[in-house]
């Protein structure tokens, strides 16, 4: 009896604390600088479609679930991801998707590897299950227009991992 | 007993979490300024016809819309351009004025800017186009301004019959 009463303790203190949910993007800040070559011919703007991307793996994020021992490798999670503008003309849009599942012992990673647009809201990005290291993503960014007045727009990507 | 009932239901709790984490982006978008003439930079002739009746003369010989003026101009917020005009070679004929005009933009989107009537071309630049914001005005003949041009006689006695120049204008778009 007391045998199974400190494997309890073990387990309720594995799901408790010890192993607290973490998401950690790293990279450097994506500040792109369009050129002014890229409108060809007076009296045109911009090719439609016309736009930059990131590197494949601007960002990293590395994560885990909470749920200590066994959210860790097993727990269901999803990122979500929204952008918060500094300054931002709505005309301009930016993408990511993820180039790489990261690594994990268990679990799995799905969704999120065709360029979605970033809004100002959360919205679902991928989903998977148990730690995941070294998750890439990339950036694109379109809209751009000669209309759009010539500035450095800025705004900030959040990601949100939120166990399911 | 209850002690274990507990552990059970720590172990089976489940609490929803959330950790946000960041990345910065920002993206520049360039001045861009650039101009065109439309279709093409060839010489159009101006040549004022002989009278038909004696006692008169013809005094003037127009063409419009011979060329377009297409441009790109992205801007910072408050900041206009200006389209200067004036010859860059030659001289015009004796007894005569060079005139040229702007007609209104068409055929892109955005601020663009206003002719500032007809004005007589000479080696000194002259404002032909003014308060262009940012705009384009799309490209090729029939888009952004037509330039009409118009050879005049001011002086019958200083006219030579076989008085024949070229002359060049040049266009030039600038910060104001």
């Amino acid at each position: 009896m007391r045998v199974i009463n400190i494997f309890f303790v073990f387990l309720a203190l594995a799901c408790g604390s010890s192993l607290a949910q973490t998401i950690q993007v790293t990279g450097s800040n994506w500040n792109p600088v369009i050129s002014s070559a890229s409108v060809t011919e007076a009296g045109l703007d911009y090719t439609s479609g016309a736009s930059v991307q990131s590197s494949s793996s601007q960002s990293t994020i590395s994560l885990a679930p909470g749920g200590g021992f066994l959210g860790y490798y097993f727990g269901a999670w999803r990122v979500d991801v929204r952008k918060v503008n500094t300054n931002w003309d709505n005309r301009l849009k930016i993408y990511a998707r993820r180039t790489s599942n990261g690594s994990g012992f268990f679990g799995g990673i799905q969704n999120g590897t065709s360029y979605q647009e970033i809004q100002n809201v959360d919205q679902s990005f991928f989903d998977g299950s148990g730690y995941r290291n070294n998750i890439t993503i990339q950036y694109s960014i379109s809209g751009f227009s000669v209309l759009i007045p010539v500035d450095t727009y800025s705004t900030t990507v959040m990601y949100t991992l939120i166990d399911l | 007993m209850k002690l274990r009932a507990l552990f059970i239901l720590l172990f089976l709790a489940h609490a929803t979490y959330a950790q946000t984490s960041s990345m910065g982006s920002s993206v520049t978008l360039p001045e861009i300024a650039l101009i065109d003439i439309e279709p093409n930079n060839s010489t159009i002739t101006l040549s004022i016809d002989a009278p038909t009746e004696a006692g008169l003369i013809n005094t003037t010989k127009q063409l419009a819309s011979a060329k377009w003026i297409n441009y790109t101009s992205a801007l910072p917020v408050g900041q206009t351009r200006s389209i200067y005009a004036q010859l860059s070679y030659g001289t015009v004929p004796s007894g005569t004025n060079l005139m040229i005009s702007a007609g209104s933009a068409s055929g892109g989107q955005g601020t663009y800017g206003s002719g500032a009537g007809s004005l007589n071309v000479n080696s000194s630049p002259k404002l032909f186009i003014s308060a262009i914001g940012s705009c384009y005005t799309g490209n090729g003949s029939g888009n952004g301004h037509a330039v009409g041009y118009k050879l005049e006689v001011t002086n019958i006695a200083n006219l030579d019959f076989n008085a024949s120049t070229n002359v060049g204008i040049m266009f030039t778009l600038i910060d104001d």
